[in-house]
């Protein structure tokens, strides 16, 4: 290659690296700058936690279409606890990933696409165990349990006012499946 | 004017200040910094067990999902990190260097796929990685400090010189970009008082037990340092493009432990995973003269001395 088209490469790169910037295209190999640039400044936190021991050993508690009980743990999955917590924690509850939690607009934040994550949970569990709908085992009610901790006077005189334990249990093709409903707080949840 | 333009332009990008074995060194650097950084990114998908389920990922990546993978294959964990390291010790060695980072680039997009469409998060940890790669790979540094090319060939100064110019604007501008990104989407929320970084370490160190990343939440506790840190951060991401044209080695030298103590300080207190990003800051120095300074350096690398001719 020549200086003439070294330059041409360079300009064409240099473009590469700004674009995506600019438009907010928040996907790998692009830009994730936009996404973790959105500030939630508030005088309350609320802020979700989980129990290592529960979630490591225990994982979720399942009912299955025969009425039995079980619990569904990262090792029956075959997936690391990393993205085990990341479902149990967010997904359960219908939050979705940073990028679409913090997707950008010229309005702020929204949410980039609108997912079933009651729908997609049922269908990870069930494909994974092997479980079809006419499979007894079929799971049908999925239980988590996490903690909410609830911060207050956070930009002056920071402190723990009190902390909730939450179950909550989602059944399948709920149409109604809706946590922040029962649970105001969710609203200021940060995550 | 244009005249002028084009001139600081060529000067930039063409002159001759880095000696081309910089290119080779650079290589063997990202190529050993990655050994490393591929640990630490990768391994968890490694205690997967092989004749396990299959999972079915919960929201793929936008690659996966155009290429239709909805679930895992556990053999491919291991088989596509054994691939990746292997390519990676391929690229110090410059060993067959372009087919090495091509396999590389191929085994970080399936590894990254298959970590992030189980739970959908989109991590970007390998962003800098990948276009100092993609540069490796358009420039000359297959032939200088490279097994595979034992033929002594004569590099000009402003071939090596472009691709470490680029490597520098492209490590500098994700800090910036990030910088302006920041006053973009928020405004002068970022810098009014100190939530953003508060509200991070809060999360963190609420996530799993308090008595973990206890640095963190007292950190968290104190507003006006959570503020110190927001100012910092962004001073020191607006400020990151300028080193690029800093010639003292000493200024340059403070400001790069300054970016590395606060991607430590980040990793210790908040787990945020860029804390191998540091090792990509030696690209801003004169690795050649570094190597020409300690003999037990010189001896290493002269063993790889075919490439370049004196």
């Amino acid at each position: 290659m020549n200086k003439k088209v070294v330059s041409f490469f360079i300009a064409a790169y240099l473009i590469y690296l700004i674009l995506p910037a600019i438009f907010k295209w928040d996907y790998f190999p692009m830009t994730w700058a936009p996404m973790y640039s959105a500030v939630v400044a508030s005088d309350n936190y609320v802020i979700s936690a989980l129990d290592r021991d529960k979630v490591r050993n225990e994982g979720f508690l399942v009912k299955h279409r025969d009425g039995s009980r079980s619990n569904v743990t990262y090792k029956d999955l075959n997936v690391p606890l990393r993205s085990f917590w990341q479902i149990y924690s967010q997904r359960t509850y219908g939050f979705g990933p940073q990028v679409h939690r913090f997707a950008i607009n010229e309005f702020g934040p929204y949410n980039l696409i609108e997912v079933n994550w009651n729908e997609r949970l049922f269908n990870t569990l069930n494909k994974t165990l092997g479980y079809s709908e006419d499979d007894p085992k079929f799971i049908t009610e999925i239980t988590a349990t996490k903690y909410f901790h609830f911060f207050e006077e956070t930009r002056t005189n920071p402190q723990l006012n009190h902390t909730i334990t939450d179950t909550l249990t989602i059944k399948i093709n709920d149409p109604h499946f809706d946590p922040a409903a029962s649970r105001p707080y969710l609203k200021e949840l940060v995550e | 004017m244009l005249k002028s333009l084009s001139l600081k332009w060529k000067n930039f990008w063409f002159d001759d200040q880095f000696d081309p074995k910089n290119l080779g060194l650079i290589r063997i650097w990202v190529g050993f910094s990655m050994i490393i950084f591929n640990f630490s990114q990768f391994t968890n998908l490694l205690g997967v067990d092989i004749f396990g389920p299959q999972f079915y990922y919960i929201e793929q990546l936008w690659y996966f999902k155009l290429l239709g993978i909805e679930h895992t294959y556990p053999w491919t964990n291991y088989f596509f990190f054994a691939l990746l390291q292997a390519s990676t010790v391929a690229l110090m060695l410059g060993f067959k260097t372009r087919t090495a980072i091509a396999l590389m680039v191929l085994s970080i997009f399936y590894l990254k796929g298959v970590r992030d469409s189980a739970a959908g998060d989109d991590h970007h940890r390998y962003l800098m990685w990948m276009n100092v790669l993609f540069i490796l790979f358009v420039s000359k540094s297959h032939l200088i400090y490279a097994v595979s090319n034992k033929v002594v060939r004569n590099i000009k100064g402003w071939e090596a010189n472009w691709p470490i110019r680029l490597m520098q604007v492209c490590v500098s501008s994700f800090y910036f970009i990030s910088a302006v990104a920041k006053l973009r989407v928020s405004g002068l929320n970022w810098v009014i008082d100190g939530s953003a970084v508060q509200r991070v370490l809060l999360i963190k160190s609420a996530r799993w037990d308090f008595e973990d990343l206890i640095i963190g939440q007292w950190f968290a506790q104190h507003p006006t340092l959570c503020w110190l840190a927001v100012l910092f951060t962004l001073a020191f991401e607006f400020t990151f493009p300028i080193f690029v044209f800093q010639k003292n080695q000493r200024i340059k030298g403070l400001f790069l432990v300054g970016a590395t103590a606060f991607h430590i300080l980040n990793k210790v207190m908040a787990t945020v995973g860029f804390w191998a990003t540091p090792l990509l800051f030696l690209l801003f120095f004169d690795l050649n003269k570094l190597v020409e300074r300690y003999t037990w350096l010189k001896r290493i690398v002269s063993k790889l001395e075919f490439g370049v001719k004196n």
